[in-house]
């Protein structure tokens, strides 16, 4: 299972908090099959909007792979399509750090750096809507390795 | 019962039932173990993990059966 950790700052009278996630899922014990997705939705506090600031995104090459695809997708949970998305082949891990991937061997969308930046920045979330890390193992093996999610937004409160 | 929960005109509703649960994003109130149809993919999801987060926020996560 997932072994999240979490922290929260809060500052100016709890008008604005700062939020950190640092989930890393193990393979081991909670494998994707092939052909199956993982979806991880962040939902803010009730009565905030969540501005995501910086994001670590790991997924490992599914061991045992022969042919495929794998991918991580950050889109929003109320709306279809992606914002940014990084693809590898099966032989290669997918990494995205900070606000853009770093490891995408097979397509990365959009496909420039300034690109990524700018879609990356406009997520918001709330309540009800979340902010969705999508994972999907399109390859011919079950990914045992671990997924990391590890995010940082801000909360701040409706109306201040 | 686990609610499974599906969108349908713009509603989500649950399909053992046929009752609109809520209107927003179909994973905002489910429990542990209970399933929604993501239209994006195309699949069927069930909740794995609810993690709560801050004052009241949550991380839900959600494999596909």
């Amino acid at each position: 299972m997932g072994r999240p950790e979490f922290e929260t700052i809060v500052a100016s009278a709890a008008r604005e908090s700062l939020n950190s996630v640092d989930l890393s899922v193990d393979g081991a014990t909670t494998p994707i099959a092939a052909g199956a997705t993982e979806n991880i939705d962040l939902f803010s506090s009730s009565g905030t909007i969540g501005h995501i600031q910086s994001a670590y995104l790991n997924a490992l090459a599914p061991i045992g792979a022969t042919t495929g695809t794998h991918l991580l997708n950050i889109t929003s949970g109320s709306q279809r399509g992606g914002f940014t998305q990084g693809t590898s082949n099966f032989g290669s891990d997918i990494l995205f750090n900070q606000k853009s991937w770093i490891l995408a061997d097979n397509a990365k969308l959009p496909s420039s750096d300034s690109a990524q930046v700018a879609a990356f920045n406009d997520n918001v979330f709330d309540s009800a809507i979340s902010l969705r890390f999508v994972y999907t193992n399109n390859t011919d093996a079950v990914q045992t390795g671990f997924r990391i999610y590890r995010m940082t937004y801000v909360e701040k409160v409706i109306g201040s | 019962m686990a609610k499974h929960i599906k969108k349908v005109n713009g509603k989500f509703v649950d399909v053992n039932n046929g009752n609109t649960v809520f209107h927003g994003h179909c994973t905002k109130d489910l429990d542990i173990g209970d399933m929604y149809d993501d239209d994006e993919s195309g699949k069927t999801m069930q909740i794995k993990e609810i993690i709560p987060i801050g004052t009241s926020g949550k991380l839900v996560r959600s494999v596909s059966v």
